[in-house]
């Protein structure tokens, strides 16, 4: 028994570092990336052509299903976007709050016949299809509930212009986001998605759609969710991108090629992970069907969207996302180490795969490691030292670099004492929340592999 | 608890860790090192375009011939005199600088972005292009040509309104048969930056549409007129419609369109009667449903019997916008038809 617990904590140990080895080589490659995308724009002083006429139009996807208390925020924040040729399709995804009066009262809509095309296949009845009298430029689908993936498909059946964004209804845009997120596609050519950056919302003061004081919130739980999504845009993300390697980009704001993605059958409607999986569909198709685009991030394209500010909000969040990530990472297995798939297959699908989705099982095989040493009074103190240094003392001391670098460029927090909050939450994170985090999602893994093995039998 | 001597793997991964740790601990002193690098850059170029200005605008206002051997090789950063420029262009004119602005331009910046047209960053090819939209030199018509080829959209964008600027025919050219080879995303982005080009570069597009004989160079050139404003059609469009390439007879079939109503509306008729390609004549449809017009009635009607769906659908939204003649051709047709046209969301129920 000793024996086979020394092998584990030896085995965990050594993944560990492998993991932490891989994040220093994307945080060294994603530090150039982030300063680029920082002043591209500003730099080369092509800010009127952005804001000029001869910008083709992007259609903006709102999905909505009971967004009554943010819907109207998310809009003006768009609509003040400096961006010149916007369409927001709002895609009513059957609220039961009033979510629809809002935005009828707000837009002056008017239900008009239309015939659209089922490009993609969907399963959510149609409702009606409504115009607004005060913004031409702005249409509602309206439908009956179904998933947000089968929504975001019926509006890829309405979208006119090659590009499109999808917007959560919770999300507010930084005033130059979408022209910034649309620059990517005039500076790589063929992109099928550019991702944006997201930070969290808690804490910030807002008014009609404009974020008046940006500010990391004193709840510990948001505050340690901005600090995650700091690690995971502003480090995760750029690294991958100078590999043109990421598998997940958010979902809140991400720009895709409207033919690339009726390529690959548009989003999996039986996916809450609706994100994660597009890209990975969209990475695995670019190799099997030799298409020549790419998939890119920017940084500088910044969307705010507000999170989870109890322990049960979060852990259903986190259940949800973690299902999602395994059914898109598992769709896709055929990509492991798989020279076929380049640089994805080979690097960023078994990073993903062995670190993000399946490393929180890792790390809760560790506690029961630990667990079992001291009920049989082997315990190793100095593996669970390096394991806690390893596991959280690297993490905590990635975030804190990944803050400092918000900092001295975007700044989005201009005060140092966000900065200093950010610090203090990021080595408190290591005493119960990441513990919480881990149980969390091996349960979640833990019953996506039970319904895998005993599946229900769905509706047709 | 097992305490004592460590084995020779943790011992190892410690030391491994503290590489790890030091690591992050340099990327983030090389973070701070670049971003107070960038700073003072930022700075140093703030202090190059104030003094680069005064420098001309006291120039200008002094009324003193340009030496360009006074200008500050200091000041040679072409990035920062675009906006130089710029920002005496935006000043009110005075004949001095209309005098002294092209002999600035050649001898300074013009041999900067000559070099800077063959850099490998796209940001120095962007500049380049901008430099040579200044002034229209035929000197650097064939950078303009490469650069209207080049990978990156945003130096394409830029390249091809310096090449109508500049009147460069081979640049113009080459305009024409990149977008006649790129496909969706790409050729929209291309084909929605004319929508600011000036109209006298319309009749560059012309001659060349007179001159090409691919039919994907022949859709572009139509494509491409299509974003100017229309005028009285001078030549004869019916050869690209009755084409055997889908593509050139939709691009004709919209330029039509937009360009001449009086000439558009029998090519329209006779398309929908001639053709057997659904998509042209879904195309052929809607163009009919823009420009309205009665003469259309009874090639509509026809349509209402067609076998696809979409055609009998596309053929009643045509009718119903002819307002009451067109509705009561709907009237006295099948009921079903009737219903696409009156209550669209019948339809809709059974489709979905």
């Amino acid at each position: 028994m000793e024996t086979i617990v020394h092998f584990f904590n030896w085995v965990i140990l050594w993944y560990m570092i492998i993991i932490n080895f891989f994040y220093v080589v994307l945080l060294a490659v994603s530090i150039p990336d982030i300063f680029t995308r920082h002043d591209e724009v500003e730099m080369g002083g092509m800010g009127d052509l952005l804001h000029s006429d001869s910008m083709l139009p992007v259609t903006i996807l709102i999905t909505a299903y009971n967004e009554e208390l943010t819907i109207l925020d998310t809009l003006t924040s768009i609509m003040k976007n400096d961006y010149p040729n916007i369409n927001i399709i709002i895609l009513n995804d059957g609220s039961t709050d009033t979510t629809m009066e809002k935005l009828h009262a707000a837009l002056k809509l008017k239900k008009i016949d239309k015939i659209i095309p089922k490009l993609i296949p969907t399963y959510g009845k149609f409702k009606g299809y409504y115009i607004s009298q005060n913004y031409p430029n702005i249409t509602l689908v309206d439908k009956e509930n179904s998933k947000k993936s089968d929504t975001l498909n019926v509006g890829l059946n309405v979208c006119r212009t090659p590009f499109f964004i999808t917007v959560d209804a919770d999300t507010l845009l930084d005033p130059d986001a979408i022209s910034n997120i649309v620059f990517y596609t005039l500076t790589n050519p063929e992109p099928a998605a550019v991702g944006g950056a997201i930070y969290i919302l808690n804490g910030c003061t807002y008014k009609d759609g404009v974020i008046l004081k940006k500010r990391i919130s004193m709840n510990p739980i948001c505050a340690l969710q901005s600090a995650e999504y700091m690690r995971g845009f502003l480090f995760g993300r750029a690294g991958w991108n100078t590999f043109s390697g990421a598998l997940c980009y958010a979902g809140a704001f991400t720009l895709f090629d409207h033919k690339a993605v009726l390529e690959v059958g548009g989003f999996d409607r039986d996916n809450i992970g609706q994100d994660f999986e597009i890209i990975t569909h969209l990475q695995a198709n670019r190799y099997e069907k030799k298409r020549n685009y790419t998939l890119g991030y920017t940084s500088s394209a910044i969307a705010w969207t507000a999170g989870p500010e109890t322990l049960k909000e979060y852990w259903k969040q986190r259940t949800g996302w973690q299902f999602g990530s395994m059914r898109s990472i598992l769709r896709y297995k055929r990509m492991f180490f798989n020279p076929y798939y380049g640089i994805v297959g080979l690097f960023s699908y078994p990073f993903y795969f062995l670190a993000e989705v399946f490393g929180v099982i890792v790390e809760v095989t560790a506690y029961l490691s630990i667990i079992v040493s001291w009920y049989f009074g082997f315990f190793d103190l100095e593996f669970a030292v390096l394991f806690f240094i390893l596991c959280y003392g690297f993490v905590a001391f990635i975030t804190m670099a990944t803050a400092f670098i918000n900092y001295t460029t975007y700044s989005k927090y201009k005060r140092f004492s966000n900065l200093l909050w950010v610090f203090i939450v990021v080595t408190i994170e290591c005493f119960g929340f990441r513990q919480f985090v881990a149980v969390c999602r091996v349960t979640a893994s833990l019953r996506y592999f039970w319904a895998w093995l005993f599946p229900k039998p769905q509706p047709s | 608890m097992v305490v004592g001597p460590l084995p020779v793997s943790y011992q190892l991964a410690i030391d491994i860790c503290y590489v790890e740790f030091a690591l992050v601990i340099v990327i983030i002193l090389s973070a701070s090192l670049v971003s107070a690098v960038r700073r003072i850059r930022i700075y140093r170029d703030n202090q190059i375009l104030y003094a680069a200005k005064a420098k001309l605008v006291h120039m200008n206002d002094k009324r003193l011939l340009f030496n360009p051997d006074d200008f500050s090789f200091y000041w040679k950063n072409l990035r920062i005199l675009l906006l130089v420029v710029d920002a005496l262009d935006a000043r009110a004119h005075n004949e001095h600088w209309i005098s002294i602005r092209p002999l600035f331009i050649k001898s300074i910046m013009f041999p900067m972005a000559v070099n800077f047209a063959t850099s490998c960053r796209w940001q120095d090819r962007v500049y380049a292009v901008r430099a040579f939209g200044l002034l229209r030199d035929s000197s650097n018509h064939r950078y303009i040509e490469a650069l209207v080829n080049d990978r990156i959209p945003l130096v394409a964008i830029y390249a091809g309104k310096v090449a109508l600027l500049n009147h460069s025919e081979e640049a113009i050219h080459s305009l024409i048969k990149r977008i006649g080879h790129e496909r969706w995303g790409a050729q929209l982005i291309d084909l929605h930056s004319f929508n600011v080009y000036p109209p006298e570069s319309k009749p560059y597009f012309i001659k060349k549409l007179q001159s090409a004989t691919q039919p994907r160079i022949r859709a572009a050139c139509y494509k491409i007129l299509a974003r100017y404003k229309p005028a009285r059609l001078t030549w004869d469009v019916s050869p690209d419609i009755f084409s055997d390439d889908k593509e050139l007879k939709i691009a004709a079939l919209k330029f039509v369109t937009h360009e001449d109503r009086a000439a558009a509306i029998p090519l329209l008729i006779k398309t929908l009667s001639m053709t057997n390609t659904n998509q042209v004549r879904l195309i052929a449809l809607h163009c009919l449903s823009i420009l309205r017009s009665n003469e259309a009635i009874p090639v509509l009607t026809e349509c209402l019997s067609d076998d696809n769906w979409w055609i009998k659908v596309s053929a009643a939204e045509a009718l119903k916008r002819l307002g009451p003649k067109g509705v009561a051709v709907l009237k006295v047709h099948d009921i079903d038809i009737d219903a696409v046209a009156y209550n669209i969301n019948h339809i809709l129920n059974t489709w979905w």
